[in-house]
């Protein structure tokens, strides 16, 4: 009778871990998770083939007013850094695909975006807010997490990246 | 008689698994205009701008913890 509580409590545990499975925030110096993610054409972009480059990764949805603030501004650090190893990688986690699609056809953007409906990436790093950037070092290491944005922010994001690039 | 503090634990066992945070990329639906509490907000600020001149008086209009929390 005693086994079969206990069993039935492991089981009542178990089930309740699985719906809140842990989940540990990503920290300065640490390895993005390794996770494929597919773009607009559909094709897969690992994080591994991001290794060499300085990247700017930001997390950001339609709905969240200053994400949509930032896209202006991430679309100009392509220019603004072309030629040298970086890349802005923006990870889009609306839950319909499609309104992402439709609206960065009227922004008429060239960002280099991926899709995460399901949210698994920032799952995985635990984020808190939206939207919140990482910026990745050629090691492919964190150095930088910020979170939210503002454009008083971004002479310091720059000044960050710069400062990695030279590294 | 015997199972009912297994049936309890199941019970709650059930009921805790259901309590989960949303979290920041699952706030989608919070930002929709339909959950804002406050439908009107320039009516309402008007309306409170009156209020506040006839009664001389302000404060007290309770709190809104609607949007997506975006920073």
């Amino acid at each position: 009778m005693f086994k079969a509580r206990l069993l039935l409590l492991l089981t009542v545990s178990a089930s309740i871990l699985l719906f809140n499975p842990l989940a540990v925030a990503i920290n300065l110096g640490d390895s993005l998770p390794q996770m494929k993610l597919k773009n607009a054409d559909g094709e897969e972009i690992s994080f591994s083939s991001l290794l060499g480059k300085v990247v700017y990764i930001d997390i950001w949805a339609t709905w969240c007013p200053s994400c949509v603030q930032s896209i202006p501004w991430m679309s100009s650090l392509k220019s603004k850094f072309a030629g040298r190893e970086f890349e802005v990688l923006a990870i889009n986690v609306d839950d319909h695909t499609q309104t992402a699609k439709e609206f960065l056809n009227t922004k008429k953007t060239s960002l280099n975006v991926v899709y995460d409906p399901t949210g698994s990436f920032p799952d995985s790093i635990e984020i808190k807010v939206m939207p919140t950037s990482l910026l990745i070092n050629k090691l492919g290491k964190v150095i930088l997490i910020h979170e939210g944005f503002s454009l008083r922010d971004t002479p310091k994001l720059e000044a960050e990246i710069e400062k990695a690039l030279l590294e | 008689m015997k199972h009912i503090p297994i049936l309890i634990i199941l019970i709650f066992g059930m009921l805790l698994s259901g309590c989960t945070n949303v979290k920041p990329w699952q706030k989608g639906n919070f930002a929709k205009r339909q959950m804002s509490l406050d439908l009107d907000p320039l009516k309402s600020r008007f309306m409170r701008h009156t209020y506040e001149s006839k009664e001389a008086a302000s404060g007290g209009y309770g709190f809104s913890v609607v949007g997506c929390g975006c920073k």
